[in-house]
């Protein structure tokens, strides 16, 4: 065989190996209750905002706090606290995806993806208003 | 979406220009039916090459694709028609357009949609088609074949035709809004148009001057990637493997020039508009232009091994297929919504039409490239004997490896939701993205980098065929030692800690030494024949800016305040948890807060009015001698938002910059103070005035100055019957003239209006109560904002050296510009000479 062969099927090893390895660094989707299972390691939970409950963010106070309660896919809700300000079109986002960790029966959480309503829905609510007028 | 109801076909409109959107769909079908004529008439013709035959469906083949660029162009020029006129019984104008949007953001409506940039790429292939058309030689039939059976395929995308009532193939740009939206009530009337006053508008994140070029630049890389795979997959049907490389090579070269930049300025419109703070982030939709480009970079570089010693052929032909390949498959990953949840970007998501459809096209061009390469594989002609390990060929396939190492990393985390379904049956596990996803991309691909600069630096030492290592050791020692030398320095300067930051600095310093060291004495300095050694500085500067722009990234916006308030983000130290969460600062207007070496102070809104309106607000960076307190800088940032733009609550904010030559400071409003809420609980405060008297306000001096019949004010429109006048009030501060106030009084009838002027930086609002002609005085009320009212949340970052970034990607692009104008004519002496050793 070559000697190139023989680097070359090394080098494609070693990249399956990186991947491979690189899995470790994955995260997983859990839910709040098995999020607590494994208290202080950081997961994604998917979940929604659950509005019934007050959400509270005053900045005079603390511009890096934000609270608010989620329930998660299994139905369970926690109050989840957030270290930044209130993010933009909060309460209209469909999902929640959090990247956090519980701690005493709260969601301490340093991200939030929303899932915002697909245009074409936004659409439909901006074009029953000329019909109202 | 449902296929046209005949109630909708039997009713009649008021006021529907029908006529552009039926000669737009006219154009579509006609350019899908030419290229694909197109494609099967150079395919005849280079079956029956040599024969009159052959001339004459060339002829044919020719007319048509022409013809089915000029459709495309029709396309284009309807669409803009439609949405330059506000048509908006359009569903696309309605969507993508409104009557505000300024004429410069008008082309930027065309690729928030997915058909318009499906639109975008056919313009792309059209024109490089054409271009092939008229250079391509004895490689037109073959190339065109391929060119314009891809771009028939592309071409169905814009098709929106239906098959059954439930498959839908492509989305065509010129349906209708009422056929878009069957059963909303609005459509029962004849007159709906009447209705429709605006369009719902561009997404204001894509209403920046990056977004404008952006993306026409990125597909015309993706476009470009298509010359190369046509050419290959021309060369493996013609079965002949010499005389494509040097069209193949420069149609390379323009590409991978092309698609950094794209990628690039991708990267320049989130730094200066997105405020996730920097300008990559291994977003999915980043990473999937990414990947292409890292594989096209590759096959370009085995192409030159290729060129100079006839090794590497399948490996070149199989890097550009890949590449090709890739683009379909990113498009596939962005346009379908596969990604889901892992990407910050917003996805439209068209469906599972639209997934099947990418799925068969990627198929498709799986097929037409591969059937050829593995048929052909045997008879391809390749190189006697092992390659030695001490040429330039066997180091550059190394580093072309590992550049595909890179790529295969990048893509198969960026597709971990295409696969996690799979991992789920095995493994009984939900799997996610990491965490951390910059540290996650940044622990692998740094040491990618590390390797490819370094080889980038070596590699042009070595020779073709037989090197003599002697000379070549002494010379990257000498590099080594400096190399060495400077990174220490750094190290030491910069204060880097991290293991992996120590060796990515030395890999960049040896990867801009040796090039500038090559470049200087071996090329000496002939810059035409330098493209390699310049794109290869060019990215060791662009690896040095991403490590002194992203490792040494500092925000100082540090709510010190809020330090003892002590929230627990499950850092391990005190210090880190108060780091972790208070990166965001409270503001009042007209008060200074520290930050850094800068002590920030924020004076005030401005409005625009735009559409949506745009608030800007003013903030100023002061840095004073700590021992003398004397002011050694100063500037204003105006990071500007649209609060609560269409009914969307909260601010978008649009970041703004002061650029050093070595560093920037970036600033963004994370959220502001309501501004309705409070600002109503405060009242109107009367005083009656006559000319020239003062109002003493808290910090403000009102100076009324008298009343006028002529109207200055732009929020006033007469109308006939009015009686108005205009008083004009001079806000003075203890630093001077602040401003003038004009508010309006208004009579219509027995009726009177007050139209009231702000004076925002103020806090003021200031209205006419009434006029008292007998004792010649007006009443003013004026309503004064108290400023714990009025604040903003800012986060402020500190980018150091985020030019040298930029710089480096200028001066690669250049690289390949260089090095595609010298191939032009050069390369063809030089590779006949070194002609392939072909052996059966």
């Amino acid at each position: 065989m070559k000697k190139a062969s023989i680097l070359i099927l090394v080098l494609i090893a070693a990249a399956i190996g990186i991947i491979v390895a690189s899995f470790g660094q994955f995260s997983t989707y859990e839910t709040f209750a098995s999020a607590s299972e494994h208290a202080g390691n950081t997961f994604h939970v998917v979940g929604y905002l659950d509005s019934s409950q007050a959400q509270h963010y005053d900045p005079i106070k603390d511009p890096n706090l934000f609270t608010f309660f989620a329930k998660d896919k299994k139905g369970a809700v926690h109050k989840v606290i957030f270290n930044g300000a209130k993010p933009q079109d909060f309460e209209k986002s469909e999902q929640l995806v959090m990247k956090g960790y519980m701690k005493n029966g709260d969601f301490h959480c340093t991200q939030i993806q929303m899932k915002c309503p697909s245009k074409y829905e936004n659409n439909k609510i901006a074009v029953a208003q000329p019909v109202k007028s | 979406m449902q296929p046209p109801q005949l109630s909708a076909l039997n009713q009649s409109f008021i006021g529907e220009h029908l006529l552009p959107g039926q000669l737009g769909h006219l154009f579509v079908i006609v350019s899908f039916v030419a290229a694909l004529f197109s494609a099967f008439a150079y395919f005849n013709a280079a079956r029956r090459e040599e024969s009159t035959d052959g001339a004459l469906w060339q002829k044919l083949a020719r007319w048509s694709f022409v013809i089915q660029a000029v459709s495309i162009a029709g396309i284009f020029i309807t669409l803009y028609y439609i949405i330059s006129s506000h048509l908006f019984e359009y569903n696309y104008a309605w969507k993508h357009s409104s009557r505000g949007l300024p004429v410069k953001y008008l082309l930027s409506c065309f690729w928030e949609g997915s058909e318009g940039s499906f639109l975008l790429w056919l313009i792309w292939h059209a024109v490089l088609g054409l271009v092939v058309m008229r250079r391509g030689k004895q490689w037109e039939t073959r190339v065109m074949t391929v060119v314009a059976l891809v771009q028939a395929v592309l071409c169905t995308m814009l098709l929106g035709i239906y098959l059954g009532p439930e498959i839908k193939i492509g989305s065509n740009p010129f349906t209708l809004l009422r056929n878009e939206m069957q059963g909303a009530p609005i459509f029962a009337q004849p007159n709906y148009l009447e209705f429709i006053k605006d369009g719902n508008g561009l997404n204001i994140t894509l209403q920046n001057y990056w977004m404008v070029i952006h993306p026409p630049i990125l597909f015309l890389g993706f476009a470009l990637t298509l010359i190369p795979f046509a050419y290959s997959v021309a060369a493996l049907w013609k079965g002949e493997y010499k005389t494509w490389i040097k069209p193949a090579l420069r149609w390379c070269l323009l590409g991978g020039a092309v698609l950094g930049t794209g990628i690039m300025m991708g990267g320049a419109w989130a730094y200066e508009s997105l405020t996730f703070g920097g300008y990559w982030a291994w977003d999915p939709v980043e990473n999937a232009s990414l990947v292409p480009w890292l594989t096209l970079v590759a096959g370009l570089h085995t192409l030159v091994i290729y060129k100079s010693t006839g090794r590497s052929l399948k490996t070149t032909l199989i890097f550009f297929i890949l590449t090709f390949l890739l683009i379909w498959y990113s498009t596939f990953l962005t346009r379908t919504g596969i990604l889901g949840e892992t990407s910050v970007h917003s996805f439209t998501g068209e469906g599972k039409a639209l997934y099947w459809h990418l799925l068969i096209a990627l198929a498709l061009f799986l097929v037409i490239s591969c059937y050829p390469l593995i048929r052909s594989w045997k008879k391809m002609p390749r190189v006697a004997g092992e390659e030695e390990a001490d040429t330039r060929e066997f180091w550059m396939l190394i580093g072309s490896i590992f550049l595909l190492i890179s790529a295969i990393h990048i893509i198969f985390s960026t597709s971990l939701p295409v696969w996690a379904p799979l991992y789920k049956a095995v493994a009984g596990t939900d799997i996610a993205p990491s965490t951390d996803p910059v540290k996650y991309y940044n622990d692998i691909q740094v040491w990618a980098a590390f390797i490819i600069g370094v080889l980038s630096a070596s590699i042009q030492f070595l020779k073709y065929k037989k090197t003599g290592m002697k000379a070549v050791w002494k010379k990257l020692a000498l590099l080594i030692g400096i190399s060495v030398v400077l990174s220490v320095l750094l190290v030491v300067g910069q204060k880097i800690e991290h293991l992996q930051y120590m060796a990515f600095t030395f890999a960049i310093m040896f990867t801009i030494t040796g090039n500038l060291y090559y470049l200087l004495t071996t090329q000496k300095g002939k810059i035409l024949k330098a493209g390699g050694s310049i794109a290869h500085l060019g990215f060791g500067l662009m690896l040095f800016g991403i490590l002194l722009s992203g490792y040494k990234k500092t925000v100082i916006s540090m709510d010190l305040a809020g330090a003892n308030r002590n929230v627990d983000f499950g850092k391990k130290t005190f210090e880190e948890n108060v780091k972790e969460g208070r990166e965001n600062v409270l503001l009042f207007r007209n008060t200074t807060v520290p930050m850094g070496k800068y002590m920030v102070t924020y004076l005030g809104d401005s409005l625009v009015h735009n559409d949506p309106p745009l608030t800007f607000y003013k903030i100023r960076f002061d840095r004073r001698d700590p021992e003398n307190n004397a002011l050694l800088e100063s500037f204003m940032l105006y990071p500007e938002a649209y609060v609560n733009p269409k009914g969307q609550e909260g601010i978008s904010a649009n970041p703004d910059a002061k650029h050093y030559w070595s560093h920037d400071v970036f600033t963004y409003l994370t959220s502001i103070s309501n501004p309705e809420g409070k600002t109503d609980t405060s009242s109107f405060q009367p005083h009656t005035v006559r000319n020239g008297d003062s109002i003493f306000l808290a910090n403000t001096v009102l100076v009324f100055e008298g009343l006028n019949n002529n109207i200055s004010n732009k929020n006033y429109k007469a109308q006939t019957g009015d009686v108005a006048a205009e008083a004009r009030l001079s806000a003075y501060t203890i630093d001077g003239k602040a401003g003038a106030s004009t508010p309006v009084y208004v009579i219509q009838g027995n009726q009177a209006t007050a139209l009231d002027d702000t004076l925002r930086d103020l806090g003021l609002t200031i209205r006419i109560n009434r006029i008292i002609p007998d004792q010649q005085a007006t009443e003013i009320g004026i309503r004064q904002r108290a400023a714990q009212d009025d604040y903003i949340i800012l986060k402020a970052i500190v980018f150091p050296f985020i030019r040298v970034l930029w710089l480096g990607v200028i001066v690669m692009v250049i690289g390949f510009f260089i090095s595609w104008w010298y191939r032009r004519s050069e390369g063809s002496g030089r590779a006949a000479a070194k002609a392939p050793v072909t052996k059966k």
